[in-house]
């Protein structure tokens, strides 16, 4: 416990200091006597800095409470920890997650800050502007944040397992069980998880299976949309999973690295909905639904990442493949039953490699060869109706150095490139014994020439422009219908960085990025989204490029030893898409149908952020605003209509141990939003606001209480316009052991309200949530 | 690459006429570096009691090029009527957990290469500093003996500072072969510092050489009492000018002289047995305080 207090009395003489000089004991007795100084206690270092490394020592941050890394990590200041698990620093995605300096997860690192013990983590270290090619190095930065975590030396070298089980009740029988083996050597890392549970806790962020099936399939049921609110409110869920992760380290230079995923999941939704479509300038079109769905997925992914990392070669290799197969059942209105089935396989490999040349340049050379298969069906037995789809695409890609030299502070590339890709959607649709097919096969090939140049100055200032610029070729057959074109590709990608001192850093990337509409958006034969929604192209309209320009400017500030981070960013994104979907309602079928008219959208954004990390009782405070406005253009039956979203977050967090015994989290969000069609208000603003508070109490050494709150409210209608949620959780050490006895949602809160409104298409829903649950359990490590 | 330092600790017993055991240690690590050995703390005498105990951070370079001093300890100055003493508080501490550790669990920690191996004794009675320098890679120690240094002080009285809340005037002086500037606080008006910067006319919170390869920061003051001790450690003594000789030899003959030592270091590598043994032509970074 470290503390810092004020000089409460001063005593200077000059015939005392002249007696001390003389090394008088009896002046020394004098002036000693006299001395009343209040104590200073030596701060432990929280946070330290060493070039472009900051260490954060987990051993200051580390409460009795916090069980895993990502409990630490929510403590540090600068840092924060999304509810996906995803990580930021100072307002920046974290690009790549180490463990002891070795990347053995990849993007997949919560089964990381998920799973690690938090008593075994030495510390974390963040990596600014991390360039993880060696040959790059001090000479050109990353743009991005990189995370190590170094652990403690007793968590090397040995095998360290823990076991959690509980059980529990809601409705039903209730459960949440894993089981962790992990290793850490010099040369191999493994990290081993099986989970399972049926109370909330998402499995399928951590391994990178899908949340969300419609769009990828091109039809679908309709599943009701979950609200922005805690899985362990509205995730009803029946999950296992298990992933298995290794790393071997060849030599200084090589890594091979293995991820295995597999997952089972079955999830329950249920809502009463209403959604509102403009039909015209006066008149709109409301669908009310009682939606009961349930749908499961068994996945399996496997990785396998390749690195050669040294001062002369650069080579990466990830292959990536995985299969899944969702399936779903549900109920509209009680009476419209719907199903699904359909499979997914996924191989994917990516290859990149930099290398010296003669010249003093660095070239490089990347490779991209990726196949998707999938299949899905929707049964709709009451109206007679199945909607198959098939979807295959086969892509190709690669670039090369043709010229790489560099000059002090200048580097210049000039790649030349190539891409492939081939699509076919398959449709069948079966309505009412009346069978209908379509057919749409795409080629895609283009060559494109970019030049690249990199201006740099040490680590204060760089400026990176490349340009693509490229022809492709594009052909479709759909039936009868076949047609080829030409479009000339153009997109071009500057990033300027610019650090006046360690403290200060201004950033601005602009983007153009550039795309043709997938085969089966083109297609001319109707196809179902969903049982009420289908879309078709019945005026043979030919792709066309869609364009995006992205902008963001950002400066941040930080002070290490002062633990304070801040920044701002202001973001545009403008969107022009060459083709339109304008919809129609029919026989209470929501049809879009492809319009030969463009349409565009306009995001503007400030987002501002704010950390601060205090000795004082080890506590941080972060606040974090955003404003912005969104504006897009819609067709409804051949008339163009603008809707236009303003909207307005804030949030603000604070952490504290105020003492051994008591430690303190509160979190409070307010959003504000309001909508325009075609610049007319869409009746007055919609306010939300969310807090969450808990403590976390110790009577005594071996007992720890957890009460905690959470608390909505939002003003979308007259009606459930609160839900608070209350929860708490005991825990009693035993020995290696820790009980259990948790309780969520102590007041039975089952509904929630939520809506969304762009403009155009309202949405609002009365969400079933899981009631209260009541968990009794064991936790223990084996080391 | 970051250095990392893997303590592998091998323990052998081996018989002897005392039947007392020793102990070998293997220390296994990725890039050569001196490591000090533990020294027991079971066995010391109490010399005096300090009326205030200054602590100071103490930072300095690891590597030539290393401009932002990245090696950092924790110093205490205690003092006493009879002595004054200036120890590395982290290794002190290191050491007596150590010692307690070997005899339960046979377990240690190694000593992290930032922890500074000399400690001061100032003999208030006849003016005289013991400076006693831990050797790496054994448990022996060599000290030497001198008259307390008077360095000659400049004072620059327009150049103040703020240290630990105290506000402070700066004075010069010359010594060791280097120019230092301190800050001391009339507060607090004894003539001590960190290290052998003593006799400015009060005590001095901030030292720093003036080509930035030293600084001292006071960070933590008490009045506690606290023991000022001197532990019964196998002491060689030699004259200063001797160490100093023998210390510019150890550094740059650093890998003959750990094999004189007779400490078993082997590097990790990535060949077939996995390590290597140390290269006798290793040379370790040299920049004394006093050179």
């Amino acid at each position: 416990m470290f503390k810092r207090f004020k000089i409460l009395f001063v005593f200077a003489s000059i015939a005392f200091m002249a007696m001390a000089q003389e090394g008088c004991p009896e002046s020394l007795d004098s002036i000693v006597s006299l001395l009343e100084l209040k104590e200073v206690i030596v701060s432990a270092k929280k946070i330290r800095q060493s070039g472009d490394t900051i260490s954060y020592s987990a051993a200051t941050y580390r409460g009795k409470n916090d069980k895993t890394l990502e409990d630490l990590l929510r403590k540090m200041p600068g840092i924060e920890v999304k509810p996906d698990g995803q990580i930021t620093y100072n307002g920046q995605w974290i690009n790549e997650f180490y463990i002891e300096g070795l990347d053995m997860l990849g993007g997949n690192y919560g089964v990381a800050t998920r799973n690690i013990d938090a008593n075994d983590i030495g510390s974390v270290q963040v990596l600014q502007n991390h360039q993880d090619v060696k040959l790059l190095q001090g000479v050109k930065s990353g743009n991005a944040p990189a995370m190590n975590i170094k652990l403690k030396q007793n968590a090397l070298g040995i095998w360290s397992s823990t076991f959690q089980a509980a059980i529990g009740t809601q409705t039903n029988i209730s459960w949440d069980a894993s089981a962790t083996l992990m290793n850490f050597l010099r040369k191999a890392q493994n990290i081993s998880v099986y989970k399972t549970n049926d109370i909330g806790n998402d499995l399928r962020q951590d391994i990178g299976a899908p949340k969300t099936f419609n769009s990828s399939y091109g039809t679908g049921m309709l599943f009701p949309d979950s609200p922005n609110l805690n899985d362990i409110y509205t995730y009803r869920n029946n999950s296992h999973s298990l992933s298995v992760n290794q790393l071997f380290k060849l030599n200084e230079d090589k890594t091979l690295a293995f991820n295995l995923n597999y997952l089972f999941d079955k999830e329950k939704r249920e809502a009463t909905e209403q959604t509102t479509y403009l039909a015209d300038s006066i008149s709109r079109f409301v669908v009310d639904e009682s939606n009961r769905a349930g749908m499961r997925q068994q996945f399996i992914g496997a990785h396998a990442v390749y690195k050669l990392n040294g001062k002369e070669r650069y080579i990466k290799n990830a292959f990536t493949a995985s299969a899944s197969f969702p399936r779903g059942d549900g109920y509209i209105n009680d009476l419209i039953r719907q199903r699904f089935s359909g499979h997914s396989f996924n191989i994917d490999d990516v290859l990149k490699i930099n290398y010296k040349k003669k010249q003093g340049g660095i070239g490089e050379a990347t490779l991209h060869v990726g196949y998707i298969d999938k299949y899905g069906i929707l049964r709709l037995a009451d109206r007679g109706m199945d909607q198959i789809i098939r979807q295959r695409n086969l892509n190709a890609g690669g670039a090369a150095s043709i010229i790489a030299f560099a000059v002090p502070h200048f580097m210049f590339n000039l790649n030349g490139g190539f891409d492939a890709q081939w699509q076919q959607a398959k449709t069948e649709l079966d309505l009412a014994e009346n069978l209908t097919a379509g057919n749409q096969r795409t080629w895609q090939a283009g060559t494109n020439i970019t030049p690249k140049f990199f201006l740099h100055y040490g680590q204060r200032f760089q400026w990176l422009i490349y340009v693509p610029v490229g022809f492709e070729y594009y052909t479709s057959t759909d039936g009868e219908w076949e047609y080829d074109k030409m479009f000339f590709s153009f997109k071009p990608y500057t990033n300027i960085t610019f650090k006046p001192s360690e403290r200060l850093s201004f950033s601005l990337t602009s983007t153009c990025e550039e795309s043709t509409p997938a085969a089966l958006s083109l297609m001319v034969q109707k196809r179902y989204i969903d049982y009420r929604t289908s879309i078709s192209n019945p005026n043979h309209l030919e792709a066309q490029i869609n364009r995006t320009v992205k902008t963001a400017l950002s400066a941040s500030y930080q002070s290490v030893l002062d633990m304070l981070f801040g920044g701002m960013t202001l973001t545009h994104a403008y969107s022009r898409n060459s083709l339109s979907n304008g919809y129609d309602v029919t026989d209470d079928i929501i049809e879009y149908i492809r319009l030969p008219y463009a349409t565009s959208g306009n995001i503007w954004q400030g987002d501002q952020t704010f950390s601060k990390g205090f000795f004082k009782w080890n506590s941080k405070i972060s606040e974090s605003f955003t404003i912005g406005t969104s504006q897009n253009e819609f067709y409804v039956d051949d008339a163009m209509y603008r809707g236009r979203s303003n909207y307005l977050r804030a949030k603000i967090s604070f952490n504290a141990s105020f003492a051994r015994w008591i430690a303190f989290e509160t979190s409070n969000e307010f959003s504000l939003s309001k909508t325009f069609t075609d610049g007319i208000s869409n009746g007055s603003a919609k306010h939300t606001f969310a807090n969450a508070t808990s403590f976390v109490i110790w009577p005594c050494k071996q007992l720890s209480l957890t009460p905690s709150v959470m608390y909505y409210y939002n003003d979308y209608s007259t009606s459930y316009r609160n839900n608070t949620f209350l929860n708490c959780n005991i825990e009693y050490s035993l020995g290696n052991a820790i009980l259990s006895l948790k309780c969520s949602n102590l007041l039975d809160s089952r509904i929630f309200r939520r809506y969304n409104d762009n403009g155009i298409i309202q949405y609002s829903s009365q969400y079933s949530l899981r009631g209260r649950t009541i968990m009794l359990g064991i936790r223990f490590n084996i080391k | 690459m970051k250095k990392t330092l893997l303590a592998l600790a091998s323990i052998m017993m081996l018989s002897c006429v005392d039947i007392s055991a020793q102990v070998t240690i293997t220390y296994a690590m990725d890039t050569p570096t001196f490591t000090l050995a533990h020294e027991d703390t079971d066995k010391a005498q109490t010399l005096d009691s300090s009326y205030l105990t200054i602590t100071y951070r103490f930072r300095y370079k690891a590597s030539e090029k290393d401009d932002s001093l990245s090696h950092d300890d924790l110093m205490d100055l205690q003092l006493g009527r009879k002595y004054n003493a200036f120890f590395s508080r982290n290794l002190r501490d290191l050491d007596i957990q150590n010692t307690k550790e070997l005899k339960t669990t046979m377990q240690f920690q190694t000593v992290p290469e930032n922890y500074v191996g000399f400690d001061l004794l100032v003999n208030h009675g006849d003016s005289t500093n013991i400076v006693t320098n831990r050797i790496p890679y054994t448990s022996q120690v060599i000290e030497y003996t001198e008259n307390t240094p008077t360095p000659v002080w400049t004072y620059v009285l327009e150049d103040t500072a703020t240290v630990m809340g105290y506000h402070c005037h700066a004075a010069k002086c010359n010594y060791g072969g280097r120019e230092w500037k301190v800050y001391y606080t009339n507060d607090i008006p004894l003539p001590y510092g960190p290290w052998k910067l003593n006799g400015v006319k009060a005590l001095v919170l901030k030292a720093e050489d003036s080509e930035h390869n030293f600084v001292f920061e006071a960070e933590g003051l008490t009045q506690k009492p606290q023991h000022i001790i001197r532990y019964d450690w196998n002491r060689k003594t030699m004259d200063k000018e001797d160490w100093k000789r023998f210390e510019r030899e150890m550094y740059q003959n650093a890998g003959a002289f750990v094999r004189n030592t007779g400490a078993r270091i082997i590097i990790m590598d990535n060949s077939e047995q996995g390590f290597h043994r140390l290269n006798e032509d290793w040379s370790q970074y040299y920049n004394p305080l006093e050179k």
